[in-house]
């Protein structure tokens, strides 16, 4: 879930400082606005288990007049809003696969299969290039509801061409996805017995640099900061609470 | 990670070469996205127009000469300016498949381009006061649902012609009063950093409600004075 934010903050900025990020009616019919690129990601320490990601990633988000869109970080919806600075939807979000046997921080947790979780979002442009932005989940392999909310503010005037956001977010879990991702059991092997439940999964703060060379050529670097709740922080899994990934990458738009 | 730093290398040059050249651009579909706010608008608006500005952010940059040029993949269209840097949007989808650029022959960080609301001008030069009033309202609706001025109200409406322009205004009140608006040096627009236009301001509570504004030549512009 974490690994998604970078670039979607940089689409959304990319959208343009005073509108929103974009959907059916603020393109022409049939049209469609797509970055493809590669970017460089690190992070700080592993979340919960999860293997570091390789270095180089895919850069690729598509937006159709019809509403649609999808990003290579794994999420895929359509805007069915009619009105400019307000978008909501169908949402369809990845979420990754684990098996106990990734790690020895994993030792008596359940394997998660990689699942396609479905939800709808809800985003608001505030106004003064500040926007909201929320969403609901069901994920499908822990039977349970993640829902995230976040705030962005962008500036555009600092510099030509040049695009700073700063954002800050809360992800919420229930007891089901908790326990799918943090829950530990000696008999299948953990440490000791850990069990939470519903609440907090996490806070982040980011910020957000693009720099368009052209209107074709973007380069987008991100740093995003991410404290996992007192319960997942709690649990044997669960090495280090606060995260940081760093990534920058160069896109085409198309 | 070689091959990043390659396209990264090659990707500098077009910007390079735009700050020799002391060109700017704006992505066609950046600006596309931000004008497209004004046509979705569903309330009353028939008093309004939007346009693309080019607001400069110093009063020294001359707007004599400024030009807008839409580049696309096959043809290039020079966009008409008036005296305030403002252009007509070609909404277009043939420009937005080609990604195309807006290009002004000035360097980078001396406009800004944006959105810009205003009144219409009439042609006969006649403007009723109940108009001039809902005008206002609605540019004033129109900016809040923009996100801005959620804590201004209208307070009169600014005629604004070029430095040394010879027009005269007149509030003609419904009993048959005349009374004669006086012109001033300033902004056409709150905000404007350029302040040598000649500018009349109708402001509601210092005239009778009912009457008309009579102006003896089209001015460059038309804004609401938002207090």
């Amino acid at each position: 879930m974490n690994k998604r934010l970078p670039f979607i903050l940089m689409l959304s900025v990319c959208g343009m400082a005073a509108a929103d990020d974009g959907s059916t009616p603020m393109m022409p019919d049939g049209s469609r606005d797509m970055y493809v690129g590669l970017a460089l990601a690190g992070r700080s320490a592993s979340a919960a288990g999860e293997q570091r990601p390789s270095a180089l990633r895919l850069l690729f988000q598509a937006r159709w007049s019809n509403g649609v869109f999808i990003s290579a970080s794994g999420v895929a919806g359509i805007d069915l809003a009619d009105t400019a600075g307000v978008e909501y939807g169908p949402l369809l979000a990845m979420s990754n696969a684990r098996t106990p046997g990734d790690s020895r921080r994993l030792r008596g947790t359940q394997a998660i299969s990689g699942s396609t979780d479905a939800g709808g979002f809800f985003n608001l442009d505030l106004g003064n290039d500040m926007r909201l932005r929320t969403s609901v989940v069901y994920d499908t392999s822990a039977g349970g509801l993640r829902a995230e909310a976040g705030v962005q503010k962008s500036w555009s005037g600092l510099a030509p061409h040049h695009t700073l956001s700063l954002s800050a977010g809360v992800a919420l879990a229930d007891g089901a996805v908790m326990r799918e991702r943090y829950e530990v059991r000696r008999d299948l092997g953990g440490a000791r017995d850990y069990r939470p439940s519903a609440g907090v999964d996490g806070i982040n703060a980011g910020v957000n640099w693009n720099w368009e060379l052209s209107s074709k050529w973007l380069v987008s670097s991100a740093l995003t900061a991410t404290r996992l709740g007192a319960q997942p922080a709690a649990s044997p899994v669960v090495e280090r609470r606060t995260l940081l990934i760093l990534s920058s990458g160069l896109a085409y738009r198309f | 990670m070689v091959r990043t730093a390659l396209l990264f290398c090659l990707s500098l040059l077009p910007a390079y070469a735009c700050a020799q050249a002391e060109v700017d651009w704006i992505a066609y579909r950046d600006a596309y996205r931000q004008m497209i706010w004004f046509e979705k608008y569903g309330k009353p608006k028939q008093f309004l127009q939007n346009h693309l500005r080019l607001v400069p952010h110093d009063q020294h940059v001359p707007l004599e000469g400024l030009r807008l040029t839409l580049n696309g993949k096959t043809a290039q269209v020079a966009l008409a300016l008036d005296a305030l840097g403002r252009a007509v949007f070609p909404f277009s989808k043939a420009a937005y498949d080609d990604n195309a650029e807006l290009v002004v022959n000035r360097k980078a960080g001396q406009f800004t381009a944006r959105p810009w609301v205003s009144i219409v001008t009439r042609p006969d030069g006649m403007y009723a006061a109940a108009d001039l009033r809902t005008a206002c309202e609605q540019l004033l609706a129109y900016l809040r649902y923009s996100g801005v001025a959620r804590d201004k109200r209208c307070a009169g409406v600014q005629f604004s012609y070029p430095k040394g322009d010879p027009a005269q205004l007149r509030f003609d009140a419904a009993g048959g009063a005349a009374s004669v608006l006086t012109a001033k040096e300033g902004r056409a627009f709150g905000g404007d950093v350029v302040q040598s236009f000649r500018v009349f301001a109708y402001r509601f509570a210092s005239l009778p409600e009912a009457g008309q504004v009579v102006t003896s030549s089209t001015p460059l512009a038309i804004g609401a004075i938002l207090e």
